[in-house]
């Protein structure tokens, strides 16, 4: 069928962006661990299930969008999987037991949250250039996959974890925006 | 191409494939007279040809982000016309193939004959032996003297002429009864 050449050049775009998307979903996949073993390990399904949705979707979106994003969702997830270790180990250990020993399981996500905020800002300085989108991407991701650790310490440590990522990514933050 | 060009492609689409959708209109604009040109030394007829190059447009686009940026873009782009170039000879021999198959039966048929027309007068013969034999052995054999005209029995030909209206009459009659038309 032939076509005019600006349906052509519409159907090119459709098909540029249609060929991104098709693919962007594997990136969700590479999440999909996490989940399970979040659904497995902690006893609030319903936090895991709302938390992995949204790491999936933000995966397959910074993947579609490409560039810098795009590097952003692997060191998220590396840098996310730290954060969500630690209060499982915790967890582990008795330290998110409930009652007096809350405040110390915040405390844990929150060192988790700084672990992974200081992986991704070593990651974004080594950026030449797209640090911004890098950290957009790789900070959301982290504290999604992060959240899914820490519900085992509940909203206070899911906040605590994402405190301690955006205190640490405050530098590359403030740099990236200097350069720009 | 010269070469400051070719590099000049090869760096825009690399950022396209990156997600860039900046480069998107200078990769347009040299990929497709190349994909163009390609397609049209290798495909006959201008309609075909058309098809081709479109499609393989589209298919380079779609496709654009797998490109590993290691290896040069032009190659990759030319192999998926190569690919679409080959897709299209391939349907036209299957079509080739598939249209002596069908003039192959249509000998067997008949030589003066399509396959439908005698599949449709097998139809007919089978509708008209069915309505045939619904009659009595006196009526056939009345019609098949009138057919073949051959020697009548030892009656008055304007009583061989009634029994032969009734028969034609009742072998109507049946043909109504079993296709509701005459």
């Amino acid at each position: 069928m032939a076509r005019t050449e600006h349906d052509l050049l519409t159907a090119a775009r459709r098909q540029y962006e249609l060929g991104r998307l098709g693919s962007s979903w594997r990136a969700s996949a590479l999440a999909l661990p996490m989940i399970l073993i979040s659904l497995r390990a902690c006893n609030r399904p319903e936090v895991t299930l709302v938390a992995g949705a949204a790491l999936m979707i933000a995966c397959a979106f910074f993947s579609w969008r490409g560039l810098s994003y795009k590097k952003g969702v692997f060191s998220g997830l590396v840098a996310g999987f730290m954060a969500a270790l630690v209060p499982f180990f915790a967890f582990q250990l008795g330290l998110c037991a409930g009652g007096a020993m809350a405040a110390l399981c915040q405390a844990v996500c929150l060192f988790g949250g700084a672990v992974a905020g200081a992986m991704i800002a070593a990651r974004a300085v080594r950026l030449a250039e797209g640090r911004r989108r890098f950290l957009i991407a790789s900070t959301s991701i982290a504290c999604l996959t992060g959240s899914l650790g820490c519900a085992l310490a509940g909203l206070g440590g899911v906040l605590g974890m994402a405190l301690g990522v955006l205190v640490l990514t405050a530098p590359a933050v403030l740099t990236a925006r200097a350069e720009s | 191409m010269d070469q400051r060009r070719r590099e000049a492609l090869e760096r825009a689409v690399v950022r396209l494939a990156d997600g860039d959708r900046d480069a998107f209109d200078e990769v347009y604009v040299a990929v497709w007279p190349l994909v163009r040109s390609f397609a049209r030394r290798l495909v006959p007829t201008s309609d075909d040809a058309e098809d081709v190059e479109q499609t393989a447009l589209l298919k380079v686009f779609e496709r654009v982000h797998e490109l590993d940026p290691r290896r040069p873009a032009l190659p990759w782009i030319l192999g998926i016309a190569a690919y679409e170039v080959k897709t299209l000879r391939k349907k036209a021999a299957r079509r080739k193939e598939d249209r002596s198959a069908t003039q192959k039966t249509e000998r067997l048929v008949a030589p003066d004959r399509s396959v439908e027309e005698a599949m449709q007068s097998r139809e007919l013969e089978d509708s008209v032996r069915d309505a045939l034999s619904t009659l009595q052995p006196g009526d056939l054999e009345t019609i098949r003297i009138a057919i073949l005209e051959d020697e009548r029995p030892a009656i008055s030909a304007a009583t061989f002429r009634k029994r032969l209206q009734r028969a034609l009459a009742r072998l109507r009659q049946a043909w109504r009864a079993m296709h509701g038309t005459d």
